[in-house]
Parts: C-alpha cells; structure tokens; sequence
C-alpha cells in the first residue's frame, strides 16, 4: 500500500513539475515578447521549445530544471532560422535578433559608424613651452 | 557654385574700427578716472585711492565696451545694410545641389538627459529633411558617456531613431572608451576617423536646435566663401521655465541681436567661436587647429578647457577667417535654469579662459584673438576686480572714520587739504555709470518699436514691463555672480583644480539645502560687512545697500528664481515672453510635444525603469543590440579572463545593485561574459536570482 506520505510527496512533486514548467513557459514568452517578435510566433515558439525540452527531460534521468532546458531548446530554434531575403528587410525594420553571437552582423549589416577614412590632427607640439617653439604662418593675401 | 573670393577690405575696416574703439574706451576711461579722483577724500593720493582709481579705470573701460559694442550694433541693424556679411541674402537662392561631399553634424554628449538628446536630433533631423536637402547631411552622436546605463540608453535611443527615420546609413553614434581632452578632445577624435569623409562639420551642443533652412544657409556660406574656416551662429536663448532663465532668455531675444551686430560690426573675419552652433571647414581645422597642452598642471596649465577660443585664434593664424552670422536666425540653445547651474558651469569657463591668458604671446596669433583672449579673462576677473573695489573702498571708508585727519599734509603747506567725500560727484559718476550700463537696453527696444516689432514680445507695454523687471532681476544678482566669479578666479589663481558633471539641464529647482551650503558663507560675509557699515560710516551703508542686500538675500533669490512654477506665473503675466512663445516655431513646438510624449510612454512599460546596464544583461534585444555595436573583441590575457570570470560570478549572485560602475563598464565592455551572464540569468531556476535581475520569479 503507498503510504499517505508518499502520495502527498507524489502529488507535491507533480504539482510543483507542473509549477517549473508553468515558470519555463512564462519565461520563453518573456524572452520572446523581448525579442519584439509577433504574438503568434511567440505562442508557436515557446510551445515547439517546451515540447522539445519536455522530450529531453523525460527522456533523461537527471536532467536539467525545466527553465534550463526550455531556453537552451528555445536558442536551438531560434539558431535554425535563418534570415531569407524578406526576413533580412523586416530584420531591418524591426531589428529582429538572431543569437548568433559567433556569426557576422546580428543587425544584418547594420554598424553603428561609417567606414574609417583616418586622418591626422596633431596637437601643438610646439607649445611645450609658452615661448620661441611656436611656429607662425602669415595670413595668405 | 562658383566661389566668391574676398580681397580683404574688411581687415582695413576692422582696423580701423578697432583703434577707434581703443580711443573712445581709452579717452572715456581717462575721464572717468579724473573724476573719480575728485570723488575720494584724498584725490587718490594715497595708496588705497590710488588703487581704487586705477581698478575703477580698468572697470569702465571694460564696461565701456559693452555700450560701445551696443552702439555699433545699433548703427548696423538701423541702416539695414553691412557690406561684409558672409551669409545668403533676400535674393540668393540657397541650395546645395553642387555639393558631392556631405556635411557632418556632430552632437558631442557627455551623461546628458538621453530622450532630451535625441528628441532634439530628430527635430532637426525631419527639420532638415523638409528642405529637400537631407542627402547632403550626415549625423554623429559622438558620446563619451562614463555612466554605464547612459551609455546602454543612447544605444537603444540611437537603434530606435535610426529604425524610425529608416536613418541608419545617416544617423550614426560612436562612444568613446576614453574620455580623453573632454569636448575638444571628442571632436579631434572624430576628425581623425571620418574628418577626411566630409567637408564641413557643424557643431552642436546637447540641447541645441538648429533648423533645416539655417543649416543648409550655413554650408552654403562656406561654399560661397572659400576663406572662412569658422561660421558662428547667434544662438537664441529658448525652451525654459524658471524666472531666471526666462530673464536670460528675454535679455538674449532682446539685446542679444543688437550686441552680435555690433560684435560683428568690430571683429569681422576676427570673430569668437562659441564652440556650438558653428560650422567649421575640417580640412584647416585639422591642419591647424590640436590644441596643445599647456605647460605645468591643472588648473593653469594641462588641456585647455575653454577650447573654442583657441581654436578660433589658431584658425585665423592658419590663414582662414571667423565670422559671426549674427543675421542667421533659426539657431537655439537652452541657458542653465537655475543660479547654480550657471555657477557651475561658470567655474569650468572661468578657469578655460584663464587658462587663455598664458596663450597671450603666442607667436603669430591675431591681435584681435590676443584681445578676445583678455576679453574671456576679463569677463571673469572684472568681477574679482569688482570686489577688490568694493573691500577698498569699504575700507577707505571705514579708515576714514577712525583716522585722526591731517590738515597739513607737508611741513610747508600754507593752506589745509579737507579730506571730504563729494557725495554729488559720486552721484553723477554713478549716472555716468548707468547710462553706460543701461542704455543699450533701450536701444535695443528702440530698435523694435522702430521696427514695428514689439508685438513679438507682447506688445510695447509687456516689452517695457519685462525690461524693468530684467534690470530689477539683474541687478539682484549681480552681487551674488560677482562673488561666485570672485572666488573662481582667486582659486583658479591659486591652483585648485576644477572638477565637473553633466549640467542639469531641466528645470526641476534649487532644493533650499544646496542654496544654503552655496550661499551660506556669501550671506554672512555680507551681513557682517553691513554691520561694519551701518555702525560705523551710515552714507556708505546706504551707498552699498544695492550689494549687500541681494547677497544676505541670496538664499531665497536662488530658490525662488529656480522654481519652473514662478516662471510659468511670471509667463501668465505676460512678463519675458520671447517670439517663440507668442509664435511657436514648428521645430520647437515639435521638440516639446516630443518630450511629452515621451514622458507619457516611459510609464508604459514595466521594463522602462530598468537601469540601461541591467536591460542590456537581461534584455534580449537591448544584449544582441549592445553586442552588435560592441564588436568583436581581440584576446585578452589570462588574467584578466580570469578577473572577468570572478565578475560575472558576482554579478550573477549578488545582481546589479552591488555592482560598482567600474564593473558594470568591465562587462559591457566584455561580449563574452556579457552574453554568458545574459544567458545564466534567462536559463536559471532560481527565483531569488532571477528576482535580483528583474526578471518575474
């Protein structure tokens, strides 16, 4: 016979699974209303990333808390999109991120500054002392 | 385009002006000082006189040039005419369509007011665009915010502009990692990235606006006058609340045409650079224009703070000429809302242009600059000189009641000298004085009642009100500046350094505990010397009641005259209203409904309040943002990897509030461990940790 204890501690136990994977589901629609991503793909995403930390959780002995696993899952997906021509326009406008930190322009090309065109603008050597050093150029007439 | 090329007329002008200027100061000076001598008890004869009369020599002739400045301007505006005027007139059509080469506008910021900053850029920005010529434009935020949240706020402010405008290939935003020279030092460093890009750079202050119109008139002067290297622009003052800066900003509207005329008028192709509002011709800019540094240490010696001045002296050495374009309208700044912030900021320009007077005997500068050099320096030393003539004449005074007096003053003297005060002279120096002082204002209200203009200010009625009330205001605080002025000069002299933080720049007040630590000691020396006065010498009481008051009343004048609700009544009264209250300018009207908004919406989202430094650790968008401006990183040493690894640990476990600035800056400045603590944090169980870094536990 199971013990009152140990159906107690069955149902704190499942309650309190259901409770982290109701936190790792707030947490991906945080991350992704972040994003600036549209409520739909919102909704589509967190649910394909919960589906896929729930198999790898399930599947493994001890694996990581629901929250770990949900957002490692949700960055894999996120890394498989790739931006098409059409997603690169509405990149731009929305800045749309993709994580790709060890990959080129996360803006699609967008920099902060113009290309370098390096010139020279040399301080005044001359007035190291306030005296003979300095040059003078006459006014051009 | 085809260039106009001056054969420098205007230097035998201004020649000749100028020593005629010297004349009539030094002539009036001259009889000022014999009067003065007939004034004292002992005709300066003795030490103390003789000193008073020589400080009150070199005090009205400084003060002179201010009236003779007004006359000129007066002379300029009533005949509507100026042969050497550089900028577009009524029948020149002014268009850039020749122009291949874009010009840069530079906004240097330092921990400035973020929404205020880019607020304003895109009033010029949509400003610019209506004049169809905006591709000959581009923008640089050029930031060396130290403030770490700062920093990340302009990121997001520049990302969220440039998305609005479709302007990223047009708005650009660079911080520097060191702040190295402050302001001078910020422009010198985008001339040597971009400085070959471009031809020209207009210069902008945090809170100026410049119009679309009066941009494209200034590079269109410089394209039509191939010699200018610098063209100032008259900014006006606007956009205030408090009593004191809607005081300055009447005074500017009023007085402030006429006097840039008139500065005009005398300086010519020799004119002042303000550092702001200006448009400047890289090319010589770079070639002539790195400051030196200064022999010996701060204050009197290292960068050069006030570096407009020099910059404009090394331009004119380099061949080029500086002109104001005191006819250019469309041009604005906002002035300090209360005493303390103008104090303040009065400290670090007092100690620039001190620092000007080791420049004096610079081989090859202008005669002109040397005596724009003189003028900075004396815009602050005469009020030291001011105050040295009141203590001694105070003094005298003071003397004079306890010394026995001397009839006979040699052995051989057949008649007595009475020392007596001649109370009736004083009162016509005095006038003599306040005529000087005074009557250019009326000129300048002259000029706009001549004109028809007066509507302007509300009519001729609310011009005079508000003209009354001006002098009233001035003069309750010009005591208390010359004491602050004083004290800066004597410190700057005696090697104390200065030190600065971003100016306030809204007008949120003077709380009354910081106007009694300011003018706390002001208040008492002035209590003390009435008490002297009163008790000992009563006609020299009364004499210098008009200093002395304001001063023991300097607490609350301060407080009252910084309070935005007082302005906004003294506004209902229709006293100090400037044209652009009775006639809103779209771009000004623009910026305000702007900042409103804006003001409005950051109570919208939850994560508004969040520190910058915190959104770019937790925010998604605001991390990728940051990262993405960032760059890549080279290798760093393993002792560093190792110091950072430590940091995110903490960071991490003790959240952002036990951070010290220098950390957050580290790992800003450190994409990896930025994205690794960005990721930690979205990844962990822990609701304590993610409560720590605002995320919903």
């Amino acid at each position: 016979m199971i013990s009152e204890e140990k159906i107690q501690s069955g149902i704190l136990s499942r309650v309190s699974r259901e409770d982290e994977w109701g936190k790792a589901q707030q947490r991906l629609v945080l991350y992704l209303q972040s994003l600036k991503i549209p409520p739909f793909e919102v909704l589509e995403l967190a649910l394909e990333a919960l589906k896929m930390a729930g198999e790898k959780w399930e599947s493994a002995e001890k694996g990581d808390p629901p929250v770990t696993a949900s957002m490692r899952a949700l960055r894999q997906l996120l890394s498989r999109r790739k931006p098409t021509g059409e997603l690169k326009a509405e990149i731009k406008q929305r800045i749309l991120i993709l994580p790709f930190l060890e990959e080129s322009d996360l803006f699609c090309g967008i920099k902060s500054m113009p290309p370098l065109n390096r010139g020279t603008m040399l301080p005044e050597r001359a007035r190291q002392k306030l005296s003979s050093h300095l040059t003078s150029q006459p006014a051009p007439s | 385009m085809n260039p106009i090329s001056f054969d420098k007329p205007w230097e035998k002008a201004a020649k000749i002006r100028r020593i005629f200027l010297l004349a009539v100061l030094a002539v009036t000076a001259f009889f000022a000082s014999v009067h003065m001598t007939d004034v004292l008890p002992h005709r300066g004869t003795t030490r103390i006189e003789f000193v008073i009369v020589i400080v009150f020599a070199i005090l009205f002739a400084w003060i002179s040039i201010g009236f003779w400045e007004a006359v000129a301007g007066l002379f300029t505006l009533a005949r509507r005419y100026d042969r050497f005027v550089v900028t577009p007139g009524k029948g020149d059509e002014v268009t850039l369509g020749g122009m291949r080469v874009p010009t840069a506008i530079l906004m240097p910021i330092a921990n400035e007011e973020v929404d205020r900053v880019f607020a304003g850029l895109r009033v010029i920005y949509e400003s610019l665009e209506k004049t169809g010529e905006l591709q000959h434009f581009h923008f640089f935020i050029l930031s060396d915010s130290g403030d770490p949240d700062k920093w990340v706020e302009e990121e997001i402010a520049w990302a969220e502009i440039c998305r609005s405008l479709d302007a990223f290939d047009r708005i650009f935003y660079r911080r520097r990692r060191v702040n190295l020279k402050r302001k001078s030092g910020n422009i010198a460093d985008f001339c040597r990235r971009w400085g070959r890009s471009y031809r020209y750079m207009i210069v902008l202050d945090a809170d100026s606006i410049v119009t679309g119109p009066t941009l494209v008139k200034m590079v269109w002067s410089m394209e039509r006058h191939p010699r200018v290297g610098i063209l100032q622009t008259a900014p006006l003052a606007v956009n205030r609340e408090t009593p004191i800066a809607r005081c300055q900003q009447f005074a500017n509207h009023v007085y402030g045409p006429m006097f840039a005329a008139g500065l005009h008028y005398l300086q010519l192709g020799d004119s002042h650079f303000w550092g702001h509002n200006a448009i400047i011709r890289i090319e010589p800019f770079m070639k002539h224009c790195g400051l030196p540094r200064l022999p010996g240490k701060p204050p009197r010696g290292g960068y050069i703070l006030s570096h407009d001045f020099v910059e404009a002296a090394f331009m004119r050495r380099g061949g080029w000429e500086v002109w104001l374009a005191y006819d250019l309208d469309g041009s604005y700044e906002e002035v300090p809302p209360t005493l303390l912030e103008e104090v303040k900021r009065d400290r670090r320009w007092c100690q620039g242009n001190l620092q000007h007077v080791r420049l004096l005997f610079t081989k090859g500068l202008f005669s002109a600059h040397r005596a724009l050099f003189l003028h900075g320096a004396m815009s602050y030393g005469s009020s030291l000189l001011w105050f040295v003539f009141i203590s001694l004449s105070s003094v005298e005074a003071i003397s004079e009641a306890f010394r026995t007096p001397v009839y006979f003053l040699s052995e051989r003297a057949l008649f007595p000298e009475w020392p007596v005060w001649h109370p009736q002279w004083a009162l016509t120096l005095l006038a003599t004085t306040a005529i000087i002082l005074f009557l250019p204002k009326l000129f300048s209200v002259f000029l706009f009642v001549a004109k028809g203009q007066t509507a302007k200010f509300g009519g001729i009625a609310r011009l005079c009100l508000s003209l009354g009330a001006e002098v009233a205001l001035s003069a309750l605080l010009a005591p208390v500046r010359m004491l602050f002025h004083s004290k800066f000069v004597f410190i700057t002299l005696i090697g104390r350094q200065v030190g600065w933080g971003p100016q306030q720049r809204d007008d949120r007040g003077t709380p009354w505990t910081e106007a009694i630590r300011f003018h706390g000691v002001g208040m008492i020396l002035a209590l003390l010397w009435a008490a002297a006065l009163f008790l000992i010498d009563r006609s020299f009481f009364w004499w210098n009641s008009p200093i002395f008051i304001p001063l023991i009343f300097s607490i609350p004048i301060s407080v009252w005259s910084s309070r935005a609700k007082t302005g906004q009544w003294i506004r209902k009264l229709g006293l100090f209203l400037i044209p652009e209250e009775i006639q809103p300018r779209h771009e000004l009207e623009s910026l305000r409904r702007m900042l409103y908004r804006q003001k409005i919406s950051r109570t919208d989202s939850p994560r508004q309040h969040q520190e910058g430094f915190v959104k770019a650790v937790v925010d998604p968008w605001v991390n990728r943002l940051h990262l993405s401006l960032l760059g890549r990183k080279g290798h760093v040493s393993e002792a560093i990897a190792s110091k950072r690894e430590r940091l995110k640990e903490k960071a991490f476990f003790q959240g952002p509030v036990n951070l010290t600035l220098k950390e957050k800056k580290d790992l800003l400045h450190d994409p990896k461990a930025l994205h690794e603590l960005h990721e930690r944090i979205w990844e962990t169980p822990e609701s304590e940790i993610a409560h720590l870094w605002g995320l919903p536990s």
